[in-house]
């Protein structure tokens, strides 16, 4: 056995169409500014690819690439890399799988595999650490992902990565398998088979690969060890109950996909969980390996078969998101996609849009929420594209641009959603519109920071941008080491700082001073496993560097398919329509903080990279970056959103409801005047479109209330409108009479006439009370002669009662 | 001048004006796109043989699907369902309304419904509940008054649970307002003038409250200038199509005025008037503008003295010293009612005490007059009026245009605010 130290850096390079194969390898510069894995392979792309390329056809690349932490026996290290130009998204895609091909071909000596070229008839590529050799696949064509794997490697020796029927026939939602692993989304499986290639044989176990500087990496590698033992999600909740875990805590926070996302949680749930499933199953662990956290579980049914449990994203959108809570049945489903080499997380939305659209009348595919009947029938034709299948392999957007629909097409650029509904989760919402594959939950996973572990508010746009950036550097730096992004949670978590400060001031900081919360967290361990195996140097921040680089590449190299703000969007429904489970109908507030984003991220408003940015980054910008030259023309101006008005404002109305409520106890006109009102009648003054607001309402028994901010809560029977915080400066700082306002068009009355003129007037006797004559009689039409009893005895009881809160 | 710092003004109605205006709906039809109207009118308008006339002057191009006359004077929601579903049985594509104020509200609610293709009024009750187009209608008024063809407001009655619904959106304005003299040729001497009162109390009030602005004044002024020119004519010779038209014409400029600038306590006491003793509103509008003008005159002297010249001609403005226009101005006004009280044998009234019903009883008994004080305290109007109003002040106002005397100016309650 020979040994590598750090790495064998040989890559290698396949022209299908030539059959010409060529090796290489890369300079210590572009390692260190890519790290390997996911970012070097976008950067071997990039410098190969030109813009415009069919995905499926001759000059797309396809990459494989292998990690420098692979091999070294530092923990959760058994994933590869793959990277190419996406059909179903039309955009760079990148994938990680755990599957044995990777370790098979790094111990065979190399770190990466190219490529390019189309042949001419079905090939299999096979590898050893001296040859490598394209041979005729013809009789592999047609196999099932496993029967494919267990002809080309009846001993279990070698590592296969291999297209199913799905893939063959260039199903748009095609994944790759490698044992029982998947490199899963946007159609990976249909770039293999549109070059014939069936599949890709390693073998390995030739090569020891030993870190350069031993006594760092044993010390970061027990470490890293010891704190993956100490996290609870990742010694217990993966370990035990796989990625299903999330189940639960999913439906209790009111994101998980039920009925295409209509819903949010379901009384059934627990059904599915992965506590249920360990216990009905008898989960045992089935991993990738090397691996010390242990999610994948296989288990037996009732009839003694034995199957891999399906993850959890597989369990939400083949699950409840079909309005299924069976768990053999899903894992019949999952099985299924999986022998048929297909994407479940794509498929089970398919399948519920098209139950959707059954039911609004657009197409009739006899699919039907709840009813398991004709899924598998469903999922056999997109795999061979027969009948209505063949438009359902080509994915939601596609289906919808020809049926309709597109407002419940659940996907982003493209690419359909995981099983995390953003709109309990703002910050996902925002990390699914701007990940660079499209809506992909592992580009950004603030769900976790915010339904899980509450370390965020879910329903506020607050520090939302921050994170989301900070996590796509971290996670773009980890998917190129190339390590298990589960081990986040201990590497992230468990350092001292970060386990010791009380979850409270965690919560504070992170959410009041992200950016102090950011430069406070120590994510050092990755960078030490990284350096300890190179030799090459490399700290914490230039790793997170290296991160941001790779992520605004993948962005650049999207920008010149077209992608720009106009794509970094979310599903209709998820704008504009509540979830079943929630009362408020809260919505995704994208915008504000996609320009949040795009300030920290150093892209034009646009959503374009700008020039500054690319040469911080160090990246050559290959082509003109407008999308559209025409946007120089217009300049885009977010709005500053005015804090101090905004401010400002929001005191005044506060005051001013706690004054009308204490004016209702203390003066008997403004209690006569809330006596014409009847009983249980809110009113509101409000500033559009979503500014400050004051909401009051008498109840059952008359008493009046101030209501606070929130116009959403309840019902409001009269809405005095703002139409803008400028507006509702000019009456707030006493320049316009209310009634001139309303002659103006600036303060709209929405209700029924005679309340409104009571509100107005009960307004306008309450600012007589707050303010002084001189500026009262700027804001009425008519200073009233009030005896100086009423008023100053009045005015200081109401100033009293509105201060303490009586 | 008078250039408020903000304003907003919008009327997007096609007017079609003048001799066989009507001829010419088939053309306006097709360009709406519309094949086969429905007509809603009014079994008025169908006896004085209105109908008639426009199906004469339309049908060689068009196909009517169907003529409603069910119409009762005050709106109906139960009215407007049951129209909407002969709509739909009879396959129209359009509405053409032939009538007044209220044919045209049960117009717009129908319109609402087909065009929503809902059977439940209430969910589009509300200003700017409407998010799309509806279907082409057309409006045809039948009185030189109301100015509905081109206002966006709609008031339909639920007389089941005893509420009025108001409508309020841009969609709601008709496509086309087509103002033919033959439409106008019987009205009746008393009602020629009440309506036309109706309109200048539009145009008066659209000119001198709060929310005036540059464009509605002009729409206000020629309104003005029009009545006050052709009104006593046409009381003389009803047979007068020139003075017919022109006093049509001025209904719809007082509406485009009124509707973008809206009006003051006229209004106000006068819906209180109506909703409380059931008096037409154009008597109600008659009896009250010049008490509405005096009681504002410290905040809009200045802008009822320039009406002088509109209603009384260059003349008579060129006479009168500056200081004293504003009061010729209602005193024209004043005249102008005496005039038709004159004319149509008394049926016009000057004050409300005047008016009896048809068995002799007072219409406006001396104590309704707090009623309706109480009643104009909730109505919208009030918050368009320059001047504060009190029940105080209402009853006050209210007890002289009963009695039919002058206000007294000096106990008027004065505010600062002034028209800007």
């Amino acid at each position: 056995m020979k040994t590598i130290v750090g790495t064998s850096n040989r890559i290698v390079q396949i022209n299908l169409t030539t059959g010409q194969v060529a090796e290489f390898r890369v300079d210590a510069d572009d390692r260190r500014r890519f790290l390997g894995g996911k970012g070097l392979g976008l950067k071997l792309l990039y410098d190969r690819m030109d813009r415009g390329v069919d995905p499926l056809g001759e000059a797309n690349w396809l990459a494989f690439m292998m990690g420098v932490l692979m091999g070294t026996g530092a923990p959760c290290t058994g994933r590869f890399s793959a990277i190419t130009k996406s059909p179903l998204t039309g955009i760079m895609l990148h994938s990680s799988c755990g599957g044995p091909f990777g370790m098979a071909y790094k111990t065979a000596g190399y770190d990466g595999l190219l490529i390019s070229g189309k042949a001419p008839s079905p090939v299999v590529i096979d590898i050893d650490e001296n040859n490598v050799r394209v041979v005729d696949g013809t009789d592999c064509w047609g196999l099932d992902t496993q029967a494919v794997q267990k002809q080309l490697n009846p001993d279990g020796k070698a590592g296969v990565l291999a297209i199913g029927p799905a893939g063959e026939n260039q199903v748009l939602i095609a994944n790759v398998s490698s044992g029982h692993r998947f490199l899963g989304r946007g159609g990976m499986g249909a770039v293999m088979g549109s070059k014939y290639l069936k599949a890709i044989v390693a073998r390995g176990k030739t090569h020891k690969i030993v870190p350069a500087n031993q006594k760092l990496f044993n010390r970061a590698k027990k470490r890293a060890a010891g704190y993956i033992e100490k996290n609870p999600v990742t010694s217990d909740d993966y370990r035990n109950y796989g990625t299903s875990s999330h189940v639960n805590w999913c439906n209790d926070g009111g994101i998980l996909p039920v009925k295409n996302f209509q819903e949010g949680s379901h009384p059934q749930a627990d059904q599915v969980s992965g506590e249920t499933m360990r216990q009905r199953y008898h989960a045992t662990p089935s991993t990738c390996k090397p691996c010390s956290i242990m999610c994948g579980h296989k288990g037996t049914l009732a009839d003694g078969s034995v199957h891999q449990i399906p993850e959890y994203e597989t369990v939400g959108l083949l699950g409840p998101n079909l309005g299924i809570f069976e768990p053999d049945t899903i894992t019949a489903f999952n099985d299924r996609c999986g022998l048929l080499g297909m994407d479940t997380i794509s498929a089970g939305s398919v399948l519920a849009w098209c139950m959707e659209a059954g039911e609004k009348g657009l197409i009739a595919t006899g699919l039907k929420f709840g009813a398991a009947d004709g899924i598998a029938q469903a999922l056999d034709d997109m795999a061979t594209r027969r009948g209505f299948g063949d438009e359902m392999a080509n994915g939601t957007r596609l289906l919808s641009k020809r049926y309709g629909g597109a407002d419940f097409a659940i996907q982003v650029k493209g690419l359909e959603m995981p099983a995390y509904d953003p709109r309990g989760s703002w910050g996902q919402g925002l990390a699914y519109a701007v990940a660079n594959r499209g809506a992909c939950h592992l580009s950004a996973t603030t769900f976790a920071l915010e339904v899980a572990f509450g370390f965020l508010n879910p329903y506020t746009t607050r520090a939302k941008a921050r994170f989301v950036s900070f996590f796509e550097n971290l996670i773009a730096a980890v998917n190129s080491l190339h390590t298990c992004q589960f081990t986040s949670y201990a590497y992230v978590l468990e350092p001292p700082i970060v386990k010791h400060t009380p979850k409270f001031m965690l919560r504070l900081i992170m959410q009041y001073l992200p950016a102090v919360a950011i430069m406070l967290m120590d994510i050092s361990i990755y960078s030490k496993l990284w350096r300890s195996v190179t030799g090459l140097r490399l700290n914490q921040w230039q790793m997170l560097k290296a991160g941001a680089r790779i992520h605004v590449l993948e962005r650049t190299m999207n920008t010149g398919e077209g992608i720009s703000r106009k794509d970094d969007t979310l599903p209709r429904r998820f704008l504009t329509e509540g979830r079943g489970c929630d009362a408020k109908k809260r919505t995704v507030p994208l915008q504000p903080m996609l320009d949040a984003y795009y300030r920290l991220r150093g892209y034009t408003p646009h959503g374009i990279p700008t020039e500054k940015t690319l040469r911080r980054l160090g990246i050559n910008p290959k082509w003109d970056m407008r999308t559209d030259p025409r946007l120089d023309d217009f300049k885009m101006v977010s709005p500053g959103g005015k804090p101090v008005k905004r401010l400002y404002l929001s005191i005044m109305l506060w005051f001013m409801g706690r004054a009308i409520q204490a004016a209702a106890r203390v003066d008997r006109e403004v209690r006569e005047a809330f006596d014409a009102i009847p009983d249980g009648f809110t009113f509101a003054l409000t500033v559009a479109p979503d500014g400050p607001a004051l909401v009051v309402g008498k109840d059952k028994a008359g008493k009046v209330r101030y209501l606070g901010a929130n116009t959403k809560e309840r019902y409001i029977d009269l809405k005095l409108i703002i139409k803008n915080i400028e507006a509702a400066i000019l009456l707030f700082t006493f320049q316009e009479a209310t009634v001139t306002a309303v002659a103006r068009d600036r303060l709209i009355v929405d209700g029924e006439g005679p309340a409104a003129c009571t509100v107005v007037r009960i307004l306008d006797m309450v600012e007589v009370f707050l303010l002084p004559k001189r500026l009262a009689s700027l804001a009425v039409r008519r200073y009233p002669q009030w005896p100086p009893s009423r008023k100053y005895v009045g005015r200081a009881l109401i100033y009293l009662r509105a201060l303490v809160g009586l | 001048m008078h250039v408020p710092g903000y304003y907003e003004f919008f009327c997007p109605v096609k007017t079609v004006a003048g001799y066989h205006a009507l001829e010419k709906i088939p053309q306006l039809l097709n360009d709406l796109g519309a094949q086969r109207p429905m007509i809603i009118t009014d079994k008025g308008v169908v006896a004085a043989g209105l109908v008639d006339i426009v199906s004469a002057a339309i049908t060689p191009g068009v196909k009517i699907g169907a003529v409603e006359d069910d119409v009762p004077p005050d709106s109906d929601l139960t009215v407007v369902v049951q129209l909407a579903a002969v709509y739909r049985e009879s396959g129209c594509d359009a509405i053409i309304a032939v009538g007044g104020g209220s044919v045209m509200d049960t117009a717009k609610g129908v319109n609402i419904l087909v065009s929503e293709n809902s059977d439940d009024l209430m969910q589009f009750s509300g200003a700017g509940i409407l998010a799309r187009p509806l279907k082409p209608l057309m409006a045809i008024p039948t009185t030189a008054g109301t100015g509905s063809e081109v206002t966006l407001v709609a008031v339909i009655a639920d007389h089941a649970r005893n509420l009025k619904m108001l409508f309020a959106s841009y969609f709601l304005l008709p496509d086309v307002a087509v103002l033919d003299p033959r439409m106008t040729l019987t009205l009746p001497p008393a009602i020629t003038a009440a309506t036309a009162m109706d309109a200048l109390t539009h145009a008066v009030e659209a000119y001198t409250c709060l929310a005036k602005n540059p464009l509605s004044d002009a729409h206000a002024l020629l309104a003005i200038e029009l009545i006050g020119q052709n009104l006593l004519k046409v009381i003389n010779e009803p047979e007068n199509t020139d003075g017919r038209l022109a006093l049509a014409v001025a209904a719809t400029l007082a509406g485009v005025a009124f509707s973008n600038a809206m009006v003051g306590m006229v209004h106000t006491l006068g819906h209180s008037v109506g909703a409380v003793c059931g008096v037409p509103h154009g008597t109600c509008m008659a009896i009250l503008l010049p008490y509405g003008l005096e009681y504002n005159m410290h905040k809009n002297g200045h802008l009822t003295a320039q009406l002088l010249l509109p209603l009384s001609g260059a003349r008579v403005y060129a006479q009168t010293p500056a200081h004293l226009r504003a009061q010729h101005a209602i005193a024209a006004i004043r005249q102008l009612n005496q005039r038709l009280h004159q004319e149509t044998g008394g049926r016009h009234a000057r004050f409300f005490k005047e008016i009896t019903g048809p068995n002799g009883s007072a219409r406006v008994p001396a104590e309704s007059i707090e009623a309706i004080a109480d009643k104009a305290l909730g109505d919208g109007s009030i918050l368009c009026n320059p001047e504060e109003l009190d029940r105080d002040d209402l009853l006050m106002v209210m007890s002289h245009a009963w009695a039919g005397t002058p206000l007294d100016r000096n106990l008027v309650k004065k505010g600062g605010l002034q028209i800007r």
